[in-house]
C-alpha cells in the first residue's frame, strides 16, 4: 500500500476552463459525461513535491458560482482547494473566491491555490494585475492557460506542496 | 528626394513595411495551400509522424459524424463492407456461447444422477428455485476482482486488494467516482430516507456496497456470487470498524502496522474461500427445523389421509361385497359421495332392504343415498319368495326352486292342483315345474273310504233268541266308531253315503215271525245309529245281494253311494 492520496477539488463558475485544466494536468480515466450528469469527474495523479511524491485525487467539480447540497457532498473530504477563474471574465474570479468561502463552512481552513486562466488570452482579460497583485497576498496566485499548459503544473505543485503531511 | 516624399516616407514607412510583410505571409500561405490531391499524402505523413496522436482526437468526430451519415444515407455499401466483418464476429459469439451452454449442460448431466446431483436436485426442491438455476449458481465460477475500502466522506481509498493478474487501475478515481456516484444516488433518489447504492451491474462486474460509518466496503465481483458473500462482506466491515476507530486517520497519522492489518482484514483470497465454503455447507440446523417440522406435519397428514382413505376402500369393497350377494339386488355402482356412500342399481319389491346392511358399515352419521329402480330379479330365493306370495299354497303342500325348476310336494284336491301347476308355469322366473310330488286327494280318499265301508258292512250285532235288541248295547260302539270314520272320509271325498240296515232271523220260527223280528233288529239297529251319528239312516228287511245272510240272529249295516257309488 502506498501513500495514502489526498483529495483536492476544482471549484469554479462554469466555463473558466477547469475541465481543460485537468485533462492538461491528469490522464483522464473517466469520460467528461459525468460532469453533466453526476455532477464531478474524478482523476488522479502523483506529483512530486519536496516532502517527495503524492498522489492527488482530483475531483472536477461541475462550474457553478454556488455550491448546492450534492456539490457540498463532493468536497466532503477535501485536503485542498483549486479555485479557477477566467481571466477574461472578471466576474469568474468573485465567484471563485465565494466557493471558497462556501466551502470553508464544510471544510473549514484548508489549502487553497488560485488559478486564473486563459493566460493565452491575456490580451482579452478583465482581471487586472492589480487585482492578481493584490490577490497574492492572500493565497497563492498563478496565471495560466490550460491550451498551452503554462502554469498548470506549477498551480498543482504548489497545492500538493501545501497539503498537510 | 522631396521634402515631401521624405515627410511621407516617415509617416507610411511603417505601414509599408507591415503590408509588405502581410503580402509576403499571404505569398508563403498561397504556396503552402494543399490541393485535394496533395491531402492523402499529407494525412498518411501526418499519421505516421509525432502528431498521429493529434491527428487521430481531430478526426475523430468528423469520422464519427461521416460515419453515422454514411449509415443513413447509404446503408447498404455500409452492410457491405461490414459483412466479411461481422459474419465471423457472429459466428465467433455463438461458438463461445455453444461452448459455454454445453460446457454448462455437460455439468449438469453429469451431476444430475451423482449424490452431489440429488443433493442439489433437493435443493431445488427445498427452495422452490429451478433445478437448472442450482446448478448454475454451483457450477458457474465467481471471483472477487477488487475490494475497495473507501472513507465514506472523502472518497478516497482506505486499502484495496485485487486479484492477481489483473491489469492495474486507477483506484483512487474508481472510488472516487463510486463515492460521487453513491452522492448522486443519495441526493437524487435517497433524499432524507438515507438510502445508499448498494450493488450495481458494472459491464461484466457485479458491483456490492456495503456502507459503515467510517468505511464503506466496494466489491467488484466477476460471475455470480453466493448470497453468503454478502454477509461475509459485512462482517469484515464490522471487524473493521471494531479494530480501528479511524482507519484513514491512522494511515494517514502514518501509523505502520495499520495497512498489515487491513490487509488480514479484508484478507480476499479467505473472503472467497469462506464465501464457498459458506455456499457449500448444509443448511444450519436452526434453520431446519421449521421445515422438518412441516414436513412431520405433512407425513402425519399424509399418514392420517392414507388410513382414511384405506379405511374407506375397506368399507367399499366391504359394502360392494355384501351388495353383490344380495338377493334381488342388481348393483350398478357404489361411489363415495359427502362423506357417505351412494348405491345405484335395481332392486326387485320382493329384496330386503339394504340400508340396515349397508349402515352397519359406515361410520355412525355417515349418509348413505340408495338410487335404486325396480325390475324383476331371476335370483332363486327372490323366485321361490314370488312363487309363495303368488301361489300362496296351502297346508301341506311346499315349493322350492332351484335352477330355474320350480317344484311342488304335497297332496291337493284335483282341481286345486292342477290350477297350482297351471300358475306356477306363469310365476316370472320359473322355467319349469316338477310336480311329481304334488299328488291328488281323492283316490286316496275313495280307497279309505272303500276300505272302512267293508269294515263296515262285515260287523254283526248279535242277538239272543228272539230279542229285538241285544243283550249288551256296547257291541255296538266299534261299528259306530267305523261309522263316524267313514262318514268323514266320505265328507272329505265329496261322497254322499246312505246308511241301511238290515236284520236277521233264525228259520227256527214262522216266516212272519221271523219277518217281524228282521224288521225290528233292522229298526232298532237304525234307530240306534241315527241317534249316535246324528245323521239318518234307514231299515231294510234284508241285504241287498245275499239273502242268506239274514239266516241269523243278527243285524248289520249296509252302505251305498248316490250316483253309482257302487
Amino acid at each position: 500500500m502506498s501513500e495514502v492520496a489526498r483529495k483536492i477539488c476544482l471549484l469554479g463558475d462554469f466555463g473558466v476552463g477547469k475541465t481543460s485544466l485537468v485533462a492538461r494536468f491528469v490522464r483522464n480515466t473517466f469520460s467528461d459525461k459525468y460532469l453533466t450528469t453526476v455532477g464531478v469527474k474524478v482523476d488522479s495523479r502523483e506529483v512530486a513535491t519536496a516532502a517527495g511524491p503524492r498522489k492527488l485525487v482530483v475531483w472536477d467539480i461541475a462550474g457553478k458560482n454556488a455550491l448546492d447540497s450534492v456539490s457540498q457532498a463532493y468536497i466532503r473530504g477535501a485536503s485542498g482547494l483549486l479555485l479557477v477563474a477566467d481571466g477574461t471574465r472578471e466576474a469568474t474570479l468573485r465567484s471563485a473566491l465565494y466557493l471558497q468561502v462556501q466551502a470553508r463552512t464544510t471544510l473549514g481552513e484548508v489549502p487553497a491555490v488560485l488559478l486564473v486562466n486563459k493566460l493565452d488570452r491575456v490580451d482579452d482579460w478583465e482581471v487586472k494585475p492589480a487585482t492578481i497583485a493584490e490577490l497574492r497576498k492572500t493565497l497563492p496566485v498563478f496565471e495560466t492557460s490550460a491550451r498551452t499548459g503554462d502554469h498548470v503544473e506549477a498551480a498543482f505543485a504548489e497545492l500538493a506542496g501545501r497539503l498537510p503531511a | 528626394m522631396s521634402g515631401f516624399q521624405r515627410l511621407k516616407d516617415l509617416l507610411l514607412d511603417d505601414e509599408r513595411a507591415e503590408r509588405t510583410r502581410v503580402a509576403q505571409r499571404l505569398d508563403a500561405l498561397e504556396q503552402r495551400r494543399t490541393t485535394p490531391d496533395e491531402l492523402p499524402a499529407l494525412v498518411e505523413g501526418a499519421a505516421q509522424g509525432p502528431a498521429a496522436a493529434r491527428l487521430s482526437r481531430a478526426l475523430a468526430a468528423p469520422v464519427a459524424d461521416a460515419l453515422g451519415d454514411a449509415v443513413v444515407a447509404r446503408r447498404q455499401t455500409i452492410v457491405d463492407a461490414l459483412f466479411p466483418v461481422i459474419g465471423p464476429a457472429i459466428r465467433k459469439a455463438i461458438a463461445e456461447a455453444l461452448r459455454s451452454m454445453v460446457a454448462d449442460l455437460n455439468a449438469a448431466i453429469e451431476s444430475s444422477l451423482t449424490p452431489r446431483g440429488l443433493r442439489w436436485r433437493l435443493e431445488a426442491w427445498r427452495t422452490g428455485v429451478p433445478y437448472a438455476q442450482v446448478v448454475l449458481r454451483h457450477t458457474l465460477r465467481w471471483r472477487i476482482d477488487h475490494l475497495f475500502l473507501i472513507e465514506p466522506g472523502s472518497g478516497l481509498v482506505i486499502h484495496r486488494e485485487s486479484a492477481p493478474g489483473l491489469p492495474d487501475l486507477d483506484s483512487d478515481a474508481i472510488a472516487g467516482m463510486l463515492t460521487a456516484i453513491g452522492e448522486f444516488v443519495r441526493d437524487s433518489v435517497g433524499r432524507e430516507g438515507g438510502a445508499t447504492l448498494g450493488s450495481a451491474d458494472v459491464g461484466e462486474h457485479l458491483l456490492w456496497v456495503e456502507e459503515g460509518p467510517r468505511a464503506r466496503l466496494a466489491c467488484f465481483i466477476r460471475g455470480a456470487p453466493p448470497a453468503a458473500l454478502r454477509t461475509l462482506l459485512r462482517e469484515r466491515l464490522e471487524r473493521i470498524h471494531e479494530r480501528f476507530a479511524d482507519p484513514m486517520a491512522q494511515l494517514q497519522a502514518g501509523a505502520a502496522d495499520v495497512g498489515a492489518a487491513l490487509d488480514a482484514a479484508l484478507d480476499l483470497p479467505g473472503l472467497e474461500s469462506a464465501a464457498r465454503a459458506l455456499d457449500d455447507a448444509p443448511v444450519p440446523a436452526r434453520a431446519r427445523w421449521p421445515a422438518w417440522i412441516v414436513a412431520l406435519a405433512l407425513l402425519v397428514a399424509l399418514g392420517a389421509w392414507g388410513v382414511h382413505e384405506w379405511r374407506w376402500s375397506q368399507r367399499l369393497a366391504a359394502a360392494q361385497s355384501t351388495l353383490g350377494d344380495w338377493p334381488g339386488l342388481a348393483v350398478q355402482r357404489v361411489t363415495r359421495e359427502g362423506g357417505g356412500l351412494r348405491v345405484r342399481g335395481l332392486i326387485d319389491p320382493l329384496a330386503d332392504p339394504p340400508q340396515a346392511a349397508l349402515a352397519a358399515l359406515l361410520p355412525p352419521g355417515a349418509p348413505l343415498a340408495l338410487d335404486l329402480r325396480g325390475y324383476i330379479a331371476t335370483d332363486a330365493p327372490i323366485v321361490e319368495r314370488r312363487a309363495r306370495a303368488l301361489l300362496a299354497p296351502p297346508d301341506g303342500v311346499s315349493l322350492s326352486f332351484d335352477g330355474g325348476t320350480l317344484r311342488l310336494v304335497g297332496e291337493l284336491p284335483q282341481a286345486e292342483r292342477a290350477a297350482m301347476i297351471l300358475r306356477a308355469g306363469m310365476v316370472p322366473g320359473v322355467a319349469a315345474v316338477d310336480d311329481a310330488g304334488l299328488v291328488a286327494r281323492e283316490p286316496r280318499l275313495r280307497a279309505a273310504f272303500d276300505a272302512l265301508r267293508a269294515t263296515v258292512e262285515s260287523r254283526r250285532i248279535t242277538f239272543e233268541g228272539d230279542a229285538e235288541a241285544p243283550a249288551d248295547a256296547a257291541a255296538l260302539a266299534p261299528l259306530v266308531d267305523d261309522l263316524r270314520r267313514l262318514l268323514a272320509v266320505a265328507r272329505e271325498a265329496g261322497l254322499s253315503p246312505v246308511l241301511r240296515t238290515w236284520g236277521g232271523a233264525d228259520g227256527s220260527g214262522t216266516a212272519a215271525r221271523n219277518a217281524a223280528l228282521r224288521a225290528a233288529r233292522a229298526g232298532w239297529l237304525a234307530r240306534e245309529l241315527s241317534v249316535a251319528l246324528g245323521v239318518e239312516v234307514f231299515a231294510e228287511l234284508e241285504p241287498a245281494g245275499d239273502p242268506q245272510a239274514t239266516l241269523a240272529r243278527v243285524a248289520a249295516v249296509r252302505i251305498d253311494l248316490g250316483g253309482g257309488g257302487r
